[in-house]
Protein backbone atom coordinates (compact mmCIF):
# COMPACT_ATOMS: atom_id res chain seq x y z
CA UNK A 1 0.00 0.00 0.00
CA UNK A 2 2.85 2.30 0.91
CA UNK A 3 4.58 1.65 -2.39
CA UNK A 4 1.29 2.34 -4.18
CA UNK A 5 1.06 5.84 -2.72
CA UNK A 6 4.74 6.38 -3.28
CA UNK A 7 4.48 5.57 -7.00
CA UNK A 8 1.24 7.57 -7.25
CA UNK A 9 2.91 10.67 -5.82
CA UNK A 10 6.01 10.16 -7.98
CA UNK A 11 3.88 9.92 -11.12
CA UNK A 12 1.94 13.06 -10.24
CA UNK A 13 5.20 14.91 -9.53
CA UNK A 14 6.51 13.77 -12.91
CA UNK A 15 3.46 15.15 -14.74
CA UNK A 16 3.54 18.39 -12.79
CA UNK A 17 7.22 18.93 -13.45
CA UNK A 18 6.70 18.31 -17.18
CA UNK A 19 3.89 20.83 -17.02
CA UNK A 20 6.07 23.32 -15.17
CA UNK A 21 8.65 23.18 -17.92
CA UNK A 22 6.46 23.02 -20.99
CA UNK A 23 3.29 24.80 -19.84
CA UNK A 24 1.42 22.94 -22.56
CA UNK A 25 -1.70 22.09 -20.62
CA UNK A 26 -2.85 24.71 -18.19
CA UNK A 27 -1.94 27.86 -20.05
CA UNK A 28 -3.48 26.67 -23.29
CA UNK A 29 -6.65 25.70 -21.45
CA UNK A 30 -6.84 29.03 -19.72
CA UNK A 31 -6.40 31.10 -22.86
CA UNK A 32 -8.96 28.94 -24.63
CA UNK A 33 -11.43 29.41 -21.77
CA UNK A 34 -10.86 33.16 -21.76
CA UNK A 35 -11.59 33.38 -25.46
CA UNK A 36 -14.87 31.51 -24.99
CA UNK A 37 -15.70 33.85 -22.14
CA UNK A 38 -15.26 36.77 -24.53
CA UNK A 39 -17.22 35.14 -27.35
CA UNK A 40 -20.10 34.68 -24.91
CA UNK A 41 -20.21 38.43 -24.48
CA UNK A 42 -21.10 38.88 -28.13
CA UNK A 43 -23.47 35.93 -28.14
CA UNK A 44 -25.36 37.36 -25.16
CA UNK A 45 -24.92 40.99 -26.09
CA UNK A 46 -28.49 42.06 -25.48
CA UNK A 47 -29.53 39.23 -23.18
CA UNK A 48 -28.51 40.77 -19.87
CA UNK A 49 -30.84 38.51 -17.93
CA UNK A 50 -29.55 35.35 -19.56
CA UNK A 51 -26.03 36.22 -18.42
CA UNK A 52 -26.96 35.86 -14.77
CA UNK A 53 -29.69 33.25 -14.96
CA UNK A 54 -27.61 31.03 -17.24
CA UNK A 55 -24.35 31.62 -15.37
CA UNK A 56 -24.04 28.08 -14.00
CA UNK A 57 -24.67 26.49 -17.39
CA UNK A 58 -22.32 28.81 -19.25
CA UNK A 59 -19.49 28.38 -16.75
CA UNK A 60 -19.76 24.61 -17.01
CA UNK A 61 -19.86 24.72 -20.79
CA UNK A 62 -16.59 26.65 -20.69
CA UNK A 63 -15.07 24.16 -18.24
CA UNK A 64 -16.22 21.12 -20.21
CA UNK A 65 -14.95 22.38 -23.56
CA UNK A 66 -11.63 23.71 -22.36
CA UNK A 67 -11.04 20.75 -20.05
CA UNK A 68 -11.10 18.52 -23.09
CA UNK A 69 -7.78 20.07 -24.17
CA UNK A 70 -6.13 18.91 -20.97
CA UNK A 71 -7.53 15.41 -21.40
CA UNK A 72 -6.00 15.17 -24.87
CA UNK A 73 -2.68 16.49 -23.73
CA UNK A 74 -2.39 14.45 -20.55
CA UNK A 75 -2.34 11.15 -22.42
CA UNK A 76 -0.51 12.42 -25.50
CA UNK A 77 2.30 13.25 -23.12
CA UNK A 78 2.86 9.53 -22.63
CA UNK A 79 2.29 8.62 -26.25
CA UNK A 80 5.25 10.71 -27.37
CA UNK A 81 8.33 8.50 -27.56
CA UNK A 82 6.30 5.47 -26.48
CA UNK A 83 6.42 6.59 -22.87
CA UNK A 84 3.21 4.73 -22.15
CA UNK A 85 4.82 1.38 -22.97
CA UNK A 86 7.75 2.24 -20.73
CA UNK A 87 5.37 3.20 -17.95
CA UNK A 88 3.40 -0.01 -18.33
CA UNK A 89 6.47 -2.20 -18.13
CA UNK A 90 7.63 -0.38 -15.01
CA UNK A 91 6.73 -2.10 -11.73
CA UNK A 92 3.86 0.27 -11.05
CA UNK A 93 0.25 -0.77 -10.62
CA UNK A 94 -2.12 0.26 -13.41
CA UNK A 95 -4.41 1.85 -10.87
CA UNK A 96 -1.59 4.15 -9.77
CA UNK A 97 -0.98 5.20 -13.38
CA UNK A 98 -4.66 5.86 -13.92
CA UNK A 99 -5.15 7.74 -10.67
CA UNK A 100 -2.06 9.86 -11.22
CA UNK A 101 -3.44 10.98 -14.57
CA UNK A 102 -6.84 11.66 -13.03
CA UNK A 103 -5.32 13.73 -10.24
CA UNK A 104 -3.15 15.78 -12.60
CA UNK A 105 -6.13 16.47 -14.81
CA UNK A 106 -8.26 17.24 -11.75
CA UNK A 107 -5.70 19.77 -10.50
CA UNK A 108 -5.69 21.53 -13.86
CA UNK A 109 -9.50 21.54 -13.96
CA UNK A 110 -9.97 22.83 -10.43
CA UNK A 111 -7.42 25.59 -11.01
CA UNK A 112 -9.41 26.54 -14.12
CA UNK A 113 -12.66 26.53 -12.17
CA UNK A 114 -11.12 28.74 -9.48
CA UNK A 115 -10.26 31.27 -12.18
CA UNK A 116 -13.35 31.00 -14.39
CA UNK A 117 -15.97 31.31 -11.63
CA UNK A 118 -14.74 34.70 -10.30
CA UNK A 119 -13.91 35.97 -13.79
CA UNK A 120 -17.41 35.21 -15.00
CA UNK A 121 -18.77 36.94 -11.94
CA UNK A 122 -16.68 40.06 -12.66
CA UNK A 123 -17.21 40.20 -16.44
CA UNK A 124 -20.93 39.59 -16.38
CA UNK A 125 -21.75 41.28 -13.09
CA UNK A 126 -23.19 38.14 -11.49
CA UNK A 127 -22.55 37.82 -7.75
CA UNK A 128 -21.19 34.41 -6.69
CA UNK A 129 -23.10 34.71 -3.38
CA UNK A 130 -21.43 31.83 -1.54
CA UNK A 131 -18.26 29.78 -1.19
CA UNK A 132 -20.27 26.59 -1.65
CA UNK A 133 -19.43 26.80 -5.36
CA UNK A 134 -16.13 25.31 -4.32
CA UNK A 135 -17.69 21.97 -3.34
CA UNK A 136 -19.58 21.74 -6.60
CA UNK A 137 -16.43 22.56 -8.55
CA UNK A 138 -14.38 19.98 -6.64
CA UNK A 139 -16.93 17.20 -7.17
CA UNK A 140 -17.68 18.12 -10.77
CA UNK A 141 -14.02 18.36 -11.76
CA UNK A 142 -13.20 15.03 -10.14
CA UNK A 143 -15.94 13.20 -12.03
CA UNK A 144 -14.94 14.94 -15.24
CA UNK A 145 -11.29 14.00 -14.78
CA UNK A 146 -11.97 10.40 -13.81
CA UNK A 147 -14.16 9.55 -16.79
CA UNK A 148 -12.25 11.83 -19.17
CA UNK A 149 -8.90 10.22 -18.43
CA UNK A 150 -10.37 6.81 -19.18
CA UNK A 151 -11.84 7.90 -22.52
CA UNK A 152 -8.63 9.71 -23.36
CA UNK A 153 -6.76 6.47 -22.68
CA UNK A 154 -8.95 4.87 -25.34
CA UNK A 155 -8.73 7.58 -27.96
CA UNK A 156 -4.93 7.91 -27.94
CA UNK A 157 -4.80 4.35 -29.23
CA UNK A 158 -6.94 5.16 -32.26
CA UNK A 159 -6.14 6.74 -35.58
CA UNK A 160 -8.43 9.72 -35.11
CA UNK A 161 -7.12 10.57 -31.63
CA UNK A 162 -7.99 14.13 -30.56
CA UNK A 163 -11.02 14.43 -32.80
CA UNK A 164 -12.61 11.35 -31.34
CA UNK A 165 -12.34 12.37 -27.69
CA UNK A 166 -15.26 14.85 -27.53
CA UNK A 167 -17.44 12.59 -29.68
CA UNK A 168 -17.03 9.72 -27.24
CA UNK A 169 -16.73 11.71 -24.05
CA UNK A 170 -19.47 14.36 -24.16
CA UNK A 171 -22.48 11.99 -24.49
CA UNK A 172 -21.38 9.95 -21.46
CA UNK A 173 -20.45 12.88 -19.20
CA UNK A 174 -23.92 14.48 -19.50
CA UNK A 175 -25.35 13.15 -16.19
CA UNK A 176 -22.46 14.69 -14.28
CA UNK A 177 -22.85 18.03 -16.05
CA UNK A 178 -26.60 18.05 -15.36
CA UNK A 179 -25.96 17.60 -11.63
CA UNK A 180 -23.11 20.15 -11.55
CA UNK A 181 -25.07 22.81 -13.43
CA UNK A 182 -28.16 22.34 -11.30
CA UNK A 183 -26.32 22.53 -8.00
CA UNK A 184 -24.38 25.58 -9.19
CA UNK A 185 -27.49 27.38 -10.29
CA UNK A 186 -29.16 26.76 -6.93
CA UNK A 187 -26.19 28.48 -5.29
CA UNK A 188 -26.20 31.29 -7.87
CA UNK A 189 -29.83 31.98 -7.02
CA UNK A 190 -28.77 32.56 -3.42
CA UNK A 191 -30.79 29.69 -2.00
CA UNK A 192 -29.47 27.83 1.08
CA UNK A 193 -27.07 24.96 0.37
CA UNK A 194 -29.70 22.54 1.67
CA UNK A 195 -31.81 22.89 -1.47
CA UNK A 196 -28.83 21.89 -3.61
CA UNK A 197 -28.21 18.74 -1.56
CA UNK A 198 -30.08 16.30 -3.83
CA UNK A 199 -27.94 17.45 -6.76
CA UNK A 200 -24.74 17.38 -4.74
CA UNK A 201 -25.44 13.86 -3.56
CA UNK A 202 -25.98 12.89 -7.19
CA UNK A 203 -22.61 14.43 -8.01
CA UNK A 204 -20.99 12.33 -5.28
CA UNK A 205 -22.72 9.19 -6.56
CA UNK A 206 -21.56 9.84 -10.14
CA UNK A 207 -18.02 10.50 -8.95
CA UNK A 208 -17.95 7.18 -7.13
CA UNK A 209 -19.43 5.30 -10.12
CA UNK A 210 -17.12 6.88 -12.71
CA UNK A 211 -14.01 6.43 -10.59
CA UNK A 212 -14.89 2.79 -9.97
CA UNK A 213 -15.46 2.18 -13.69
CA UNK A 214 -12.17 3.92 -14.43
CA UNK A 215 -10.12 1.91 -11.96
CA UNK A 216 -11.64 -1.38 -13.09
CA UNK A 217 -11.49 -0.85 -16.84
CA UNK A 218 -8.22 1.07 -17.24
CA UNK A 219 -6.42 -2.27 -17.08
CA UNK A 220 -8.35 -3.58 -20.08
CA UNK A 221 -7.66 -0.48 -22.12
CA UNK A 222 -3.87 -0.43 -21.79
CA UNK A 223 -3.44 -4.19 -21.72
CA UNK A 224 -0.63 -4.74 -24.21
CA UNK B 1 -13.71 -23.07 -43.12
CA UNK B 2 -16.09 -21.09 -45.22
CA UNK B 3 -19.06 -19.41 -43.56
CA UNK B 4 -22.43 -19.59 -45.27
CA UNK B 5 -25.70 -18.12 -44.21
CA UNK B 6 -27.49 -21.02 -42.48
CA UNK B 7 -30.71 -21.95 -44.27
CA UNK B 8 -32.61 -22.34 -41.02
CA UNK B 9 -32.29 -18.61 -40.42
CA UNK B 10 -34.43 -18.04 -43.50
CA UNK B 11 -37.29 -19.47 -41.49
CA UNK B 12 -36.70 -16.72 -38.92
CA UNK B 13 -36.87 -14.13 -41.71
CA UNK B 14 -40.13 -15.59 -42.89
CA UNK B 15 -41.66 -15.58 -39.42
CA UNK B 16 -40.49 -11.99 -38.86
CA UNK B 17 -42.03 -10.88 -42.17
CA UNK B 18 -45.35 -12.56 -41.41
CA UNK B 19 -45.43 -11.16 -37.88
CA UNK B 20 -44.77 -7.61 -39.07
CA UNK B 21 -47.47 -7.88 -41.73
CA UNK B 22 -49.86 -9.15 -39.07
CA UNK B 23 -48.83 -6.30 -36.77
CA UNK B 24 -49.54 -3.79 -39.54
CA UNK B 25 -52.92 -5.43 -40.15
CA UNK B 26 -53.73 -5.23 -36.44
CA UNK B 27 -52.67 -1.59 -36.26
CA UNK B 28 -54.82 -0.51 -39.20
CA UNK B 29 -57.78 -2.88 -38.97
CA UNK B 30 -58.12 -4.09 -35.38
CA UNK B 31 -56.99 -1.24 -33.11
CA UNK B 32 -59.61 1.49 -32.75
CA UNK B 33 -58.95 5.04 -33.86
CA UNK B 34 -58.01 7.20 -30.88
CA UNK B 35 -60.65 9.86 -30.17
CA UNK B 36 -58.52 12.94 -29.52
CA UNK B 37 -55.47 12.32 -31.70
CA UNK B 38 -57.12 10.49 -34.58
CA UNK B 39 -55.23 8.49 -37.17
CA UNK B 40 -51.78 9.80 -36.28
CA UNK B 41 -51.91 7.84 -33.05
CA UNK B 42 -51.29 4.70 -35.14
CA UNK B 43 -47.60 5.72 -35.20
CA UNK B 44 -47.58 4.83 -31.52
CA UNK B 45 -47.57 1.04 -32.09
CA UNK B 46 -44.45 1.24 -34.23
CA UNK B 47 -42.81 3.99 -32.20
CA UNK B 48 -42.87 1.96 -28.97
CA UNK B 49 -41.62 -1.13 -30.79
CA UNK B 50 -38.68 0.78 -32.34
CA UNK B 51 -37.70 2.30 -29.00
CA UNK B 52 -37.93 -1.11 -27.34
CA UNK B 53 -35.73 -2.78 -29.95
CA UNK B 54 -33.27 0.13 -29.76
CA UNK B 55 -32.92 -0.33 -26.03
CA UNK B 56 -32.90 -4.11 -26.21
CA UNK B 57 -30.01 -4.11 -28.67
CA UNK B 58 -28.11 -1.79 -26.36
CA UNK B 59 -28.52 -4.23 -23.48
CA UNK B 60 -27.57 -7.16 -25.71
CA UNK B 61 -24.48 -5.29 -26.88
CA UNK B 62 -23.59 -4.77 -23.21
CA UNK B 63 -24.00 -8.48 -22.48
CA UNK B 64 -21.76 -9.42 -25.40
CA UNK B 65 -19.19 -6.82 -24.36
CA UNK B 66 -18.98 -8.26 -20.85
CA UNK B 67 -18.80 -11.76 -22.35
CA UNK B 68 -15.92 -10.67 -24.55
CA UNK B 69 -13.96 -9.21 -21.64
CA UNK B 70 -14.39 -12.40 -19.62
CA UNK B 71 -14.07 -15.04 -22.36
CA UNK B 72 -11.85 -13.22 -24.91
CA UNK B 73 -13.62 -14.73 -27.90
CA UNK B 74 -13.72 -12.37 -30.89
CA UNK B 75 -17.10 -13.75 -31.93
CA UNK B 76 -18.67 -11.93 -28.99
CA UNK B 77 -17.23 -8.70 -30.29
CA UNK B 78 -18.76 -9.33 -33.72
CA UNK B 79 -22.13 -9.92 -32.07
CA UNK B 80 -21.80 -6.73 -30.04
CA UNK B 81 -20.88 -4.81 -33.21
CA UNK B 82 -23.97 -6.19 -34.97
CA UNK B 83 -26.25 -5.29 -32.10
CA UNK B 84 -24.93 -1.72 -31.92
CA UNK B 85 -25.46 -1.15 -35.62
CA UNK B 86 -29.02 -2.48 -35.63
CA UNK B 87 -29.78 -0.59 -32.43
CA UNK B 88 -28.70 2.71 -33.97
CA UNK B 89 -31.12 2.28 -36.87
CA UNK B 90 -34.00 1.56 -34.51
CA UNK B 91 -33.13 4.45 -32.18
CA UNK B 92 -33.17 6.82 -35.16
CA UNK B 93 -36.49 5.36 -36.28
CA UNK B 94 -37.89 5.76 -32.75
CA UNK B 95 -36.85 9.41 -32.51
CA UNK B 96 -38.06 10.11 -36.05
CA UNK B 97 -41.43 8.44 -35.62
CA UNK B 98 -41.78 10.12 -32.23
CA UNK B 99 -41.26 13.51 -33.86
CA UNK B 100 -43.86 12.75 -36.50
CA UNK B 101 -46.32 11.87 -33.77
CA UNK B 102 -45.35 14.78 -31.53
CA UNK B 103 -45.94 17.47 -34.14
CA UNK B 104 -49.73 17.00 -34.43
CA UNK B 105 -50.38 15.89 -30.85
CA UNK B 106 -48.04 18.16 -28.84
CA UNK B 107 -47.72 20.85 -31.50
CA UNK B 108 -43.93 20.61 -31.43
CA UNK B 109 -41.35 18.43 -33.15
CA UNK B 110 -39.21 18.16 -30.07
CA UNK B 111 -39.41 18.57 -26.32
CA UNK B 112 -36.68 18.16 -23.72
CA UNK B 113 -38.34 15.26 -22.04
CA UNK B 114 -36.14 12.70 -20.20
CA UNK B 115 -37.16 9.86 -22.51
CA UNK B 116 -36.55 11.78 -25.73
CA UNK B 117 -33.28 13.20 -24.46
CA UNK B 118 -31.99 9.92 -23.10
CA UNK B 119 -32.92 8.03 -26.27
CA UNK B 120 -31.12 10.55 -28.44
CA UNK B 121 -28.06 10.51 -26.19
CA UNK B 122 -28.09 6.73 -26.49
CA UNK B 123 -28.02 7.22 -30.26
CA UNK B 124 -25.00 9.51 -29.87
CA UNK B 125 -23.20 6.88 -27.79
CA UNK B 126 -23.94 4.32 -30.54
CA UNK B 127 -22.56 6.61 -33.23
CA UNK B 128 -19.49 7.35 -31.09
CA UNK B 129 -18.78 3.67 -30.67
CA UNK B 130 -19.07 3.13 -34.42
CA UNK B 131 -16.50 5.87 -35.03
CA UNK B 132 -14.29 4.27 -32.41
CA UNK B 133 -14.60 0.89 -34.14
CA UNK B 134 -13.59 2.37 -37.48
CA UNK B 135 -10.45 3.99 -36.15
CA UNK B 136 -8.74 0.99 -34.51
CA UNK B 137 -7.15 -1.65 -36.74
CA UNK B 138 -5.94 -4.34 -34.37
CA UNK B 139 -8.96 -6.66 -33.81
CA UNK B 140 -8.06 -7.63 -30.24
CA UNK B 141 -7.44 -4.08 -29.13
CA UNK B 142 -10.57 -2.92 -30.95
CA UNK B 143 -12.70 -5.50 -29.21
CA UNK B 144 -11.27 -4.64 -25.80
CA UNK B 145 -11.67 -0.88 -26.10
CA UNK B 146 -15.11 -1.16 -27.68
CA UNK B 147 -16.29 -3.44 -24.88
CA UNK B 148 -15.16 -0.97 -22.25
CA UNK B 149 -16.82 1.92 -24.08
CA UNK B 150 -20.04 -0.05 -24.36
CA UNK B 151 -20.00 -0.64 -20.60
CA UNK B 152 -19.36 3.05 -19.92
CA UNK B 153 -22.22 3.99 -22.25
CA UNK B 154 -24.57 1.53 -20.61
CA UNK B 155 -23.70 2.92 -17.19
CA UNK B 156 -24.01 6.54 -18.27
CA UNK B 157 -27.25 6.46 -20.25
CA UNK B 158 -29.45 5.30 -17.33
CA UNK B 159 -27.70 7.86 -15.11
CA UNK B 160 -28.66 10.57 -17.59
CA UNK B 161 -32.25 9.41 -17.42
CA UNK B 162 -32.07 9.34 -13.64
CA UNK B 163 -30.58 12.82 -13.37
CA UNK B 164 -33.10 14.53 -15.64
CA UNK B 165 -36.20 12.55 -14.77
CA UNK B 166 -37.37 15.28 -12.39
CA UNK B 167 -37.80 17.65 -15.34
CA UNK B 168 -41.32 18.56 -16.38
CA UNK B 169 -42.55 16.21 -19.07
CA UNK B 170 -45.42 15.82 -21.49
CA UNK B 171 -44.40 12.38 -22.72
CA UNK B 172 -47.01 9.77 -21.71
CA UNK B 173 -46.00 6.92 -19.42
CA UNK B 174 -46.94 3.76 -21.30
CA UNK B 175 -45.75 1.17 -18.82
CA UNK B 176 -46.91 1.60 -15.22
CA UNK B 177 -49.61 3.98 -14.09
CA UNK B 178 -48.15 7.45 -13.74
CA UNK B 179 -50.31 10.56 -13.61
CA UNK B 180 -50.12 10.90 -17.39
CA UNK B 181 -50.60 7.29 -18.42
CA UNK B 182 -52.53 6.76 -21.62
CA UNK B 183 -56.01 5.35 -21.45
CA UNK B 184 -55.76 2.38 -23.76
CA UNK B 185 -58.56 0.02 -24.67
CA UNK B 186 -57.78 -3.73 -24.54
CA UNK B 187 -57.60 -3.81 -28.37
CA UNK B 188 -54.89 -1.15 -28.27
CA UNK B 189 -52.92 -3.04 -25.62
CA UNK B 190 -53.11 -6.26 -27.67
CA UNK B 191 -51.92 -4.50 -30.80
CA UNK B 192 -49.05 -2.87 -28.93
CA UNK B 193 -47.86 -6.13 -27.39
CA UNK B 194 -48.11 -7.92 -30.73
CA UNK B 195 -46.18 -5.22 -32.51
CA UNK B 196 -43.41 -5.25 -29.88
CA UNK B 197 -43.10 -9.03 -30.23
CA UNK B 198 -43.07 -8.81 -34.03
CA UNK B 199 -40.26 -6.28 -34.02
CA UNK B 200 -38.28 -8.28 -31.46
CA UNK B 201 -38.38 -11.27 -33.83
CA UNK B 202 -37.41 -8.95 -36.67
CA UNK B 203 -34.45 -7.80 -34.56
CA UNK B 204 -33.35 -11.40 -34.05
CA UNK B 205 -33.54 -12.04 -37.80
CA UNK B 206 -31.49 -8.91 -38.49
CA UNK B 207 -28.95 -9.98 -35.88
CA UNK B 208 -28.57 -13.36 -37.58
CA UNK B 209 -27.87 -11.65 -40.92
CA UNK B 210 -25.58 -8.97 -39.55
CA UNK B 211 -23.60 -11.42 -37.45
CA UNK B 212 -23.08 -13.77 -40.40
CA UNK B 213 -22.00 -10.81 -42.48
CA UNK B 214 -19.45 -9.81 -39.82
CA UNK B 215 -18.08 -13.34 -39.71
CA UNK B 216 -17.76 -13.53 -43.48
CA UNK B 217 -16.05 -10.15 -43.53
CA UNK B 218 -13.52 -11.32 -40.94
CA UNK B 219 -12.89 -14.41 -43.03
CA UNK B 220 -12.25 -12.34 -46.12
CA UNK B 221 -9.81 -10.19 -44.14
CA UNK B 222 -7.99 -13.28 -42.90
CA UNK B 223 -7.83 -14.74 -46.44
CA UNK B 224 -6.48 -11.46 -47.77
CA UNK B 225 -3.71 -11.46 -45.20
CA UNK B 226 -2.91 -15.10 -45.94
CA UNK B 227 -2.71 -14.35 -49.68
CA UNK B 228 -0.37 -11.44 -49.07
CA UNK B 229 1.86 -13.72 -47.05
CA UNK B 230 1.95 -16.26 -49.87
CA UNK B 231 2.79 -13.61 -52.46
CA UNK B 232 5.65 -12.36 -50.36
Amino acid sequence: MKSFFHSLITLIKKDLSIERHTREIFLVMLIFALSILFILNFALDTEVKARSSGAAGLIWVILVISGQLSLNQIMNLEKQGNMLEALLTAPVSRTAIYLSKVITCFLAMIAMALIIYPLYSIFYNTPLRSVHHLWVALLGCWGYASLGTLISGMTIQTRMRDILLPVLFFPVIIPLIVAAVNSSSVIFRGEPIGSALPWISQLIAFDVIFTAIGIISFEYIVED
Amino acid sequence: MQTFFPKKYLLLDLIAAILILCAAALVFLYAPIETTMGLVQKVFYFHVAYAWVGMLSFIIALVFSILYLTKRDLRFDLASESSVEIGLVFILLAVGSGSIWARPSWNTWWTWDPRLTTTTIMGLVYIGSMFLRKSIDDPEKRARILSVYCIIGCASVPLTFFSIRGYRSIHPVVVGSGGMSMNMTPAMVHTLIFSVIAFTVFYLALMAHRYTYAKIREEVEANKLALEDINE
